[in-house]
């Protein structure tokens, strides 16, 4: 993927996710139709519950963001930092959020890496499972 | 040769490019075309079909990062899923043809 197409989908994707929180914040959008995976399965994704973990970390709830889903931190952490490091880039001209993909990509690719990091995502999503019934 | 048994692979329009890429290779490189490993756009579309809001369908063809964006945000909100489900074909082949060129040089 090229540097161009890479932040132009990033950078959309945040505002999507951004516009996505506020339509919660007002209660626009109601919580547990988010997820196509939960709507056909009835079982939840293992991110269900990172929008709402996101509204209370806005709060200033850690714990109950925690609760919610871990993953929520995140999610936070990519739609506050991410549209910021993008801007950055483009004024300074330079390509380090590129180059930190791409070296993340290639980490995520090591097995020392790939196999907790999927051990993780398994025990939220059990844990996410066992919070619904 | 190459091009009958692999041509599920690619795009149709990219196969004409690949053979006369592979007419014109060296001995020694045609070793390496042979093991490289392509994924069947079929399959991805099933991968997709099935767990597409996990990312599966992406990280099966290799696209680690957009894998977890899509499992971190439940599948894009569910778009994105099924954004996935008309264009993870095409994107398999793309991958397959990166492959391929990088065996190439």
């Amino acid at each position: 993927m090229t540097k161009k197409k890479l932040y132009i989908f990033v950078f959309v994707t945040c505002l999507a996710g951004c516009v996505w929180v506020i339509l919660n914040i007002f209660h626009v959008a109601t919580t547990h139709e988010g997820c196509l995976f939960h709507k056909i399965t009835h079982i939840p994704c293992p991110s269900c519950g990172s929008t709402r973990s996101v509204l209370l970390l806005l709060n200033g709830d850690l714990s109950g963001a925690f609760y919610a889903n871990p993953f929520g931190f995140i999610v936070f952490t990519a739609l506050v930092l991410l549209p910021l490091w993008l801007v950055f880039d483009c004024i300074f001209r330079k390509d380090s959020f590129f180059r930190f993909y791409k070296n993340t990509e290639k980490a995520l690719r090591k097995k020392y890496i790939a196999i907790p990091a999927l051990a993780i995502v398994i025990i939220n999503w059990i844990w996410n499972i066992h919070k619904y019934l | 040769m190459f091009v009958m048994t692999n041509s599920k692979f690619f795009e149709s329009y990219q196969l004409q490019a690949i053979r006369q890429q592979l007419l014109d290779l060296p001995e020694e490189k045609w070793v390496r075309v042979q093991f490289v490993q392509f994924k069947d756009p079929t399959t991805s579309l099933i991968v997709s079909l099935l767990g597409g809001s996990l990312g599966i369908d992406r990280f099966y063809i290799g696209d680690t990062g957009l894998g977890v964006g899509k499992l971190l945000t439940c599948g894009g909100l569910g778009i994105w899923t099924i954004i996935d489900w008309f264009l993870i074909m095409g994107a398999t082949k793309e991958k397959n043809l990166r492959r391929f060129q990088e065996a190439l040089i």
